[in-house]
């Protein structure tokens, strides 16, 4: 549960998501995703906390009783409103979006691109160690090339599965987000971020 | 892009999951290509400028990096070899200096990625063979024919000449008040196949004042779903067209469907042909995508 939402708001919000309680809980991290992917791509300097932020909105207009009979669609004009409000630096917290210019990162030189390098590949191998054998073997399966085409790859792994091919793809995809955040903390936690 | 378009497209990858992993597929694919250097160097150097200057992303190019070297490190090549790739990413990031696409890569990821998914989806053909369009269709009794055909595979005919050019020349010429038969473009698309296509420019299809219809004939390697349907839309925009229950004509390797539409549906820009199959179970899958350019003469 996100900060700023109370235990029955969020209960609300999941269940108006859906009736079963794990299918909610998926379609809100689908949702989540949605979103802050959104403000990525939109150049916002906080994803997950606008995301976050259209998510508490949602789930108080929901409390309040307001009928909202898409909610996807609804998560997509608040999260216009609050890209807007936080390009304008109303939100009290955040620069406005003109004011921050991200920089490219910094070509490293070559002793320091190998050890960053390195430095990935061990919170990688890490990050795959910590996750189930076969989520790990799946990720690498997906991502390996050699003989054949990827299409006929995946598709045979798809059936070797008993997935869709679309399924394979989001259930990788999942994955894939998954070592991304792990990677990342990791990297972080070793001062390299 | 315009601001319209991107909101419609953000307001299309809301409402349908399908379409947003999409955008996230291709987003993993551009990053994956940079990471495995198979960007040549202007556009490495342009996805270093505009991509890599949000945090957020330039972790994620980090861990393809650290993904790529994990697999290296188990002895197998990472996805998507150099020798094939490498085609397709110069498709993807070549488009953007076209004036036509106006897709100049900007801050916006949301650009790339609505451009990266209209490449990564359209370069889903057949390997070794000319990406987007045919030289040669074959008539129903399996045999080839050769007719004039542009550089863009373009047939452009009166309607019963689309049927049989060489049929035409015994034909009596049509008596005065006739009604003329509709002028048809015919584009022959080639589906299926690897997403590292070799690389060629996306298909295009000129379209005079004059025409009438078009005729959109897309080949398959195979045809074993139960029935297809496909859509028609603007790159990074609305549906223009759509067909249900259409059914596959065999040919000699493969089948062959078409689909018929109204030129004046057309206006000039990019489309992608998203051809869906309905398996026995009922379940539907994204067969092929297929990308074209609509020029008006």
């Amino acid at each position: 549960m996100q900060a700023g939402l109370t235990a029955d708001t969020f209960a609300g919000l999941l269940s108006r998501l859906d009736a079963d309680r794990e299918r909610a809980g998926e379609k809100y991290e689908d949702l989540r995703r949605t979103l802050i992917r959104f403000f990525e791509w939109r150049g916002a300097p906080f994803p997950e906390e606008h995301a976050d932020e259209v998510l508490n909105r949602l789930a108080r207009k929901l409390g309040e009783g307001v009928e909202i009979r898409n909610v996807r669609a609804f998560c997509h004009e608040v999260a216009r409103l609050v890209l807007l409000e936080s390009a304008k630096g109303r939100d009290g917290r955040t620069e406005p979006l003109e004011s921050i210019k991200f920089e490219p990162a910094a070509s490293p030189d070559g002793a320091s691109e190998e050890a960053e390098k390195e430095l990935g590949l061990a919170c990688l191998e890490d990050c795959l160690r910590a996750l189930p054998a076969e989520s790990a073997g799946l990720i690498l399966e997906y991502y390996r090339g050699g003989e054949g085409g990827q299409i006929e790859r995946r598709k045979a792994l798809a059936q070797r599965l008993g997935l869709r091919r679309d399924a394979l793809a989001n259930r990788v995809q999942r994955l894939r987000d998954k070592l991304e955040r792990c990677v990342s903390d990791c990297l972080r936690k070793k001062g390299a971020v | 892009m315009s601001d319209a378009e991107r909101s419609e497209l953000e307001r299309a990858y809301f409402e349908d999951p399908r379409l947003f992993e999409q955008l996230v597929q291709a987003e993993n694919e551009l990053v994956d290509a940079y990471a495995r250097e198979l960007l040549p160097p202007e556009r490495c150097e342009r996805f270093e400028r505009h991509y890599l200057t949000h945090p957020a992303r330039r972790e994620r190019a980090r861990f393809a990096r650290s993904l790529a070297a994990a697999l290296e490190s188990r002895g197998v090549p990472p996805a998507a070899a150099p020798a094939r790739a490498e085609p397709f990413w110069r498709r993807l990031l070549g488009s953007l200096s076209r004036p036509k696409l106006a897709w100049a890569f900007s801050a916006s990821l949301l650009l790339v990625c609505a451009v990266a998914v209209w490449f990564y989806t359209g370069a889903e053909r057949r390997p070794r063979e000319p990406a987007g369009a045919e030289r040669a269709t074959r008539e129903p009794d399996g045999g080839e024919s050769r007719r004039p055909v542009n550089d863009s595979g373009i047939e452009t005919a009166r309607e019963p000449e689309a049927v049989s050019a060489e049929k035409k020349k015994a034909r009596p010429s049509p008596t005065p008040g006739a009604k003329a038969a509709p002028v048809v473009a015919t584009l022959v698309l080639t589906a299926g196949g690897t997403r590292s296509a070799e690389a060629a420019p996306p298909a295009v299809l000129p379209l005079a004042a004059s025409t009438e219809k078009v005729s959109l004939r897309l080949n398959l390697r195979e045809a074993d779903y139960r029935s297809y349907s496909a859509v028609l839309r603007r790159a990074g925009g609305g549906e223009v067209f759509s067909w249900r229950r259409v059914t596959p004509k065999a040919a000699k390797s493969g089948a062959t469907i078409t689909f018929a539409m109204p030129a004046r549906r057309l206006t000039e820009g990019d489309y992608v042909l998203t051809l869906k199959g309905t398996g026995d179970a009922g379940e539907v899958e994204d067969v092929s995508v297929s990308l074209f350019s609509v020029e008006r003469k």
